[in-house]
């Protein structure tokens, strides 16, 4: 289990799937959800369950679950790092204090080298979080990914371990 | 889809018989210098070979790591490893032994694996990663009408060293047009 300040971050349990689905209700979430129905949801965190290289996480602040985020291994000392915020939490700087702990977390205690993370191109909020948490532009990837039934750019950002150990 | 066949090539999977083939390129220090893996011993040639078996049963097929054979002799290897089936992603890879570098064999082979992927596969983006430092390399995913994304700063660890990757794709439309 991970802390900060005013969150609790821990490993996700299989009842966690109806919490998912219970965020769909905003429509800016049901896009982000990592799977359309319940069931997808049951089998998402069924999955999650079974692979240790996956730390996903449920953020949890005063006993509400309020975000889903992921450190999750793709390849040799570079992971990623993602996540969704339910909408009555946005705005008040979670997700930066989320992401800053799964930073620490990889950087110190998983040794990483380079994490990374990628955000719809018009994800204004996303990059903005990216940026203020020291990762760097990298990329555009171009037709990355299928959103409501079109293509949309990723835009690739990245933080090496040597750039998060020299911030004061 | 397999054996896919070019005007010099034949791409098929790898059999345990190809290690001695496989080992006189995989354990040149030129071939393998912008590889994560190599040079190898002829136990890791062997255990590579024994890796991509898995993958060559797998049904839905997503791993293809490909023997290129010319004149019934394996010189080198392709890759087209599907990533993630909804989005239709995967990555492209080639190893070519030296004595046939700069005749197009990487070109040649690449070309048949997106026209493979994109046709019968029916991905929609094909990406690959190369070293800033392999300009020959980058020829031939410029050549193949793969676009330059960007560059992950520090992305992997090659003989002790962190080093950059660019970073290439190309789509299906990009192809349909050219091709």
């Amino acid at each position: 289990m991970l802390k900060s300040p005013r969150l609790v971050l821990r490993r996700i349990v299989a009842a966690d799937a109806s919490v998912l689905w219970s965020w769909r209700v905003h429509r800016e979430i049901v896009r982000s959800l990592p799977a359309p129905t319940l069931n997808g949801l049951r089998a998402f965190v069924r999955e999650t369950l079974q692979d240790r290289s996956r730390h996903q996480f449920m953020a949890v602040a005063g006993g509400e679950p309020i975000g889903l985020f992921r450190l999750y291994e793709r390849g040799l000392s570079d992971r990623d790092i993602g996540g969704l915020l339910a909408k009555p939490a946005w705005g008040l700087g979670y997700g930066t204090e989320v992401a800053r702990v799964l930073l620490d977390y990889g950087f110190r205690r998983l040794k990483l080298h380079r994490i990374w993370a990628t955000c719809d191109v018009d994800n204004a909020r996303s990059i903005h979080l990216m940026k203020k948490i020291g990762m760097k532009r990298e990329g555009r990837m171009r037709e990355h990914r299928l959103l409501g039934g079109r293509w949309r750019d990723s835009l690739l950002f990245a933080i090496l371990d040597s750039e998060w150990k020299a911030k004061p | 889809m397999l054996p896919i066949t070019t005007a010099r090539l034949v791409l098929r999977d790898f059999v345990e018989a190809d290690w001695a083939d496989v080992q006189e390129y995989a354990s040149d220090p030129e071939v393998c210098r912008h590889m994560v893996w190599g040079p190898n011993t002829p136990e890791q040639t062997k255990a590579f070979i024994a890796s991509t078996l898995p993958g060559q049963v797998e049904r839905p097929r997503r791993k293809h790591e490909l023997a290129i054979v010319m004149n019934g002799k394996v010189i080198g290897g392709a890759r087209l490893d599907i990533h993630n089936v909804e989005r239709g992603e995967a990555d492209l890879g080639y190893t070519v032994a030296r004595p046939l570098w700069s005749r197009g064999i990487a070109t040649e082979a690449a070309r048949a694996l997106l026209k493979a992927g994109f046709g019968e596969l029916k991905l929609h983006r094909i990406f690959a990663t190369c070293s800033p430092e392999n300009a020959a390399s980058s020829r031939v995913l410029e050549k193949i009408g793969m676009q330059r994304e960007g560059l992950m700063r520090e992305h992997i660890l090659i003989k002790g060293r962190w080093r950059d990757s660019l970073l290439y794709a190309v789509l299906d439309r990009d192809w349909n047009a050219i091709a």
